[in-house]
């Protein structure tokens, strides 16, 4: 129904200073795609180019096949759920969610029927003639995207509508944000920088930086073979080994591009002896709960390693054994 | 601390009763039997304000008065509306340029205001009187207007306004359903405002009133050239009321600090 | 910029224009040119002993104005900053009725006060302090207290204002160091409302130098101030050139006195914040 793509996309705000940089990107029909990105990478400056809310500079967005940006926002049917809520301040739930609703020519009962449908599948059933700001965060957050939802969008706008709320019922809404998507089989983009969050509900991720897209994978895929150094700090890898560092040594890795580095997951770094080895001192153990993490100073630089053993004392020499397996080869950089 | 309280508060208190006495007396004197206003009064009437609906000049004044405050505000704030949208959605260079050209009636005196309309508006373009009057009004309005819905239109978030966009409304009957509901604390405030202002004008209406075009001040003003009587105590009693009505409409939707 | 921006923006725009900035410039421009020399109309202007003396009246009565109301502002507004509730809400209302009230009212009130058998006439010769009535009324201090009693609850609201904001800690501070309640108010607190005495000085002194009713009906034909002349000169005597130069003049005396007050209170404001932050 709505395969989006999306072709160097180009897009400043001020002269000189490009936000967005031949961006290009495919997001299928009916699919979860999240963005993921640090802060000010351009997330919502895209999201808003989808949405119409801001007008294309360069490259073009099609949706189904067709270019968009001559159509205006209102007549997208897009849906959006905005980071703020955004919620009709002098309007009730009911109504906040009717809205979209009441434009199009459908019967009163219609209207009604379907608002309070939308009300059910969102728990929102008894706060239906509540005002906006008798409402909790995450009620707010329920509202905004009921609402998106009730013009039954082709296409689902989500810019880190978790951020605002807690801890459990992040992890409450995300499982709801899915659950709906897959019944809706809506096609959606989910903006969030919270990467545990992004893989887990999507069915592939889009890792951003500085206006572009650095990897475009499986959630899978991305937390196994992160492609840049970028992508691989973003999802926790802090470990890096030039490539020509571990050719002079004598490691044994898998050499297979042009890339520079190879790196490691800290709980896949073991302490041991012979091939593939590296000498460090520990300068520091923070426990993390399952685990405890040194920070050893080595000669390539810091690295973090994560273990169940306690008793290795601040200070001293440890050795570090890096298995083949566990080896990533980065491609570029 | 404490001295610095008492002393504060006599003077305050002090003050306060000089606001209030003059007024008090104004109240107290129309209901004087004297033909010649004195204080205190001797006899009790109500004569006055009798006297005052028999004076065409008050009589007309009064509605005139009225239906050019209330027109003034209102094409005051339908021209401003429009631009202070502008000024706070839109990207536009030299914007505070902009700004102050809105602003900028409330820089040149408004006596001088008068004159220069008179001048060119009555005299050398010959507009009818009533027309240039408005004129005058609206210039005197459109400052309160455009501070006053600046100040609600930043309030609101824009976002709220592209959500409506986004569930498919256009930008106009959004502007309608969703931008107006939120800012209508701050045009009924900019309204009231703006009535009162053109309302109690003097110095644009004396360029522009004559034989044909009576405004209540100036009629009032022009009584007491010739007449020094209680009537104009009753039709200032009278004028008070209408404050007071305003107040208590702004107290009642707005709060009265909406506007200060 | 956008064609739906320009055409927001051009309703009010070419109101202003049209109907406010060219009818200035042509009240303007025709002082310079109408006469032999460029300046001739304002020599003549200069030139007249009486217009000098209306001039210094003008000013005179703005100024004094100015530093009643800041006299009587000043603690009254610091009271009312310290009232809560019902009492700040009351004395609120009191403040505002007379600022929306007409200002033909409000100086009509004085000249019932001050009149040859005005309210203090009356009771002064009640008490036989005096046998025959004081002039009060048509008299520059008349205007003055006229103008008082028109600027003064704007004052005390832009003052209020900025009292409201004040933090009273660092009151509370400076009076725990030992510091007298005099000196608090002189040096810690008046410095943090000079955003506010400025707000409410601009507002009065302008107010004053331009207002009409009060010197019309409370100074009578012999104290004429500038917007009285302006008057007298334009309906009365129909002498238009005159008539604009005293505009003009009066124009630029209250722009120059907003924007140097403006300027003095932004750089007051500044050292200020910087004193705060050292
Ligand atoms: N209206 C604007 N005018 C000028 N610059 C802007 C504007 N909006 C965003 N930017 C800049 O564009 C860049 C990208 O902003 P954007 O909001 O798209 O980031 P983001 O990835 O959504 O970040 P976050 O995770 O913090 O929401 C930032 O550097 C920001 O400062
Ligand atoms: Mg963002």
């Amino acid at each position: 129904m709505a395969q989006i793509k999306i072709e160097n996309l180009t897009l400043s705000y001020q002269k000189n200073k490009q936000i967005l940089k031949d961006l290009s990107l495919e997001i299928n029909n009916g699919e979860l795609l999240s963005i993921l990105g640090p802060s000010g990478c351009g997330k919502t400056t895209m999201l808003r180019l989808i949405s119409g809310l801001l007008p294309i500079q360069g490259g073009s967005i099609k949706v189904a096949g067709n270019d968009i940006s001559k159509v205006p926002v209102y007549k997208r049917n897009f849906g959006m759920v905005f980071q703020s809520y955004a919620l009709f301040p002098h309007m009730t739930i009911f109504q906040n969610v009717a809205f979209g609703l009441k434009r199009k020519k459908l019967s009163k009962e219609v209207i009604s029927e379907k608002t309070l449908s939308i009300l059910k599948t969102t728990g929102l059933i008894d706060l239906k003639d509540r005002m906006p700001s008798e409402l909790s965060g995450g009620q707010q957050q329920r509202v905004s995207l009921a609402r998106a939802l009730a013009i039954n969008p082709d296409v689902l706008l989500l810019d880190e509508p978790l951020s605002n709320l807690d801890a459990k019922l992040r992890i409450e809404m995300r499982e709801e944000i899915s659950r709906l998507q897959k019944k809706m089989k809506m096609t959606t983009i989910f903006v969030t920088h919270d990467q545990e969050e992004c893989f887990a509900i999507s069915d592939r991720v889009a890792v951003m930086n500085k206006g572009k897209i650095e990897q475009l994978d499986t959630p899978e895929r991305i937390y196994q073979h992160p492609k840049t150094r970028f992508v691989a700090e973003f999802i926790g890898y802090d470990n890096f080994i030039s490539k020509d560092w571990a050719t002079e040594h004598g490691w044994s890795y898998n050499d297979t591009n042009s890339g520079k580095y190879l790196t490691i997951r800290p709980e896949n770094i073991k302490v041991g002896t012979g091939n593939n080895t590296l000498k460090g001192k520990i300068t520091a153990r923070n426990f993390l709960g399952d685990c405890y993490q040194y920070i050893v100073e080595t000669e390539l630089g810091r690295m973090k390693v994560d273990t169940d053993n306690k008793d290795y004392q601040i200070g001293s020499e440890l050795t570090l054994y890096f298995d083949k397996q566990s080896l990533i080869e980065l491609e570029n950089k | 601390m404490k001295s610095k309280i008492r002393f504060s508060s006599v003077i305050g208190f002090i003050v306060l009763l000089l606001l209030i006495l003059p007024l008090m007396i104004v109240i107290i004197t129309s209901f004087g039997s004297e033909t010649a206003i004195s204080f205190p009064i001797k006899g009790f009437t109500l004569n006055w304000y009798h006297n005052v609906f028999q004076q065409p000049d008050f009589v007309e004044g009064m509605k005139m008065s009225f239906i050019v405050a209330i027109l003034a505000a209102t094409i005051a704030l339908l021209i401003g509306i429009p631009a202070v949208y502008a000024l706070t959605h839109f990207q536009i260079h030299h914007k505070s340029w902009f700004q102050n050209i809105f602003l900028n009636p409330a820089l040149i005196p408004e006596i001088v205001i008068g004159f220069a309309l008179y001048q060119t508006l009555v005299i050398s373009f010959g507009l009818p009187l009533f027309l240039s009057l408005l004129v005058g009004h609206c210039l005197l309005c459109l400052p309160y207007v455009i501070r006053l819905l600046t100040a609600g239109m930043m309030d609101f978030d824009n976002r709220i306004e592209e959500a409506a966009w986004m569930v498919g409304y256009n930008k106009i009957v959004t502007f309608f359903k969703v931008v107006i509901p939120n800012i209508k604390q701050s045009i009924l405030a900019a309204f009231i405002l703006s009535f009162i202002t053109s309302f109690n004008n003097i110095p644009i209406t004396l360029f522009m009133n004559g034989p044909s075009l009576n405004m209540l001040p100036t009629s009032i003003l022009n009584y007491l050239e010739n007449n020094y009587d209680p009537t104009v105590s009753a039709v200032s009693v009278i004028l008070m009321l209408i404050t007071a009505a305003l107040m208590m409409i702004a107290e009642k939707y707005l709060g009265l600090n909406k506007l200060t | 910029m956008k064609r739906s921006t320009t055409l927001l923006l051009l309703p009010g725009l070419l109101i202003i224009i049209i109907l406010l900035i060219y009818p200035a410039l042509r009240m303007f421009i025709p002082t310079f040119t109408s006469g032999n020399s460029l300046f001739e109309n304002y020599r003549l202007f200069f030139s007249s002993s009486n217009n000098l003396k209306v001039i210094y009246r003008t000013l005179m009565i703005a100024v004094a104005t100015t530093l009643v109301t800041l006299g009587l502002g000043l603690p009254t507004a610091y009271w009312i900053s310290r009232l809560n509730g019902n009492w700040r809400k009351l004395v609120s209302i009191i403040v505002l009725f007379p600022i929306l009230t007409n200002a033909v009212v409000r100086n009509f009130a004085w000249i019932m006060i001050l009149g040859k058998n005005g309210v203090i006439n009356n009771f002064l010769m009640k008490i036989h302090l005096i046998d025959t009535p004081l002039t009060l009324l048509y008299t520059n201090l008349a205007i003055i207290i006229g103008a008082v009693y028109l600027f003064l609850p704007i004052m005390i609201t832009s003052l209020v204002s900025s009292f409201s904001q004040l933090n009273s800690e660092i009151e509370e501070a400076a009076e725990v160091l030992g510091a007298r309640p005099v000196v608090v108010f002189f040096k810690v607190i008046l410095p943090q409302v000079s955003l506010g005495i400025f707000t409410g000085s601009i507002l009065v002194f302008v107010g004053a130098l331009t207002a009409y009713t009060t010197p019309q009906l409370l100074g009578g034909n012999k104290n004429m101030v500038l917007a009285t002349l302006l008057q007298q000169q334009s309906i009365t005597l129909g002498n238009w050139t005159s008539a604009s130069v005293i505009a003009i003049v009066l124009t630029v005396i209250a722009v120059v006195t907003m924007f140097v007050l403006n300027k003095v209170s932004k750089m007051l404001d500044r050292r200020n914040n910087l004193e705060i932050k050292n």
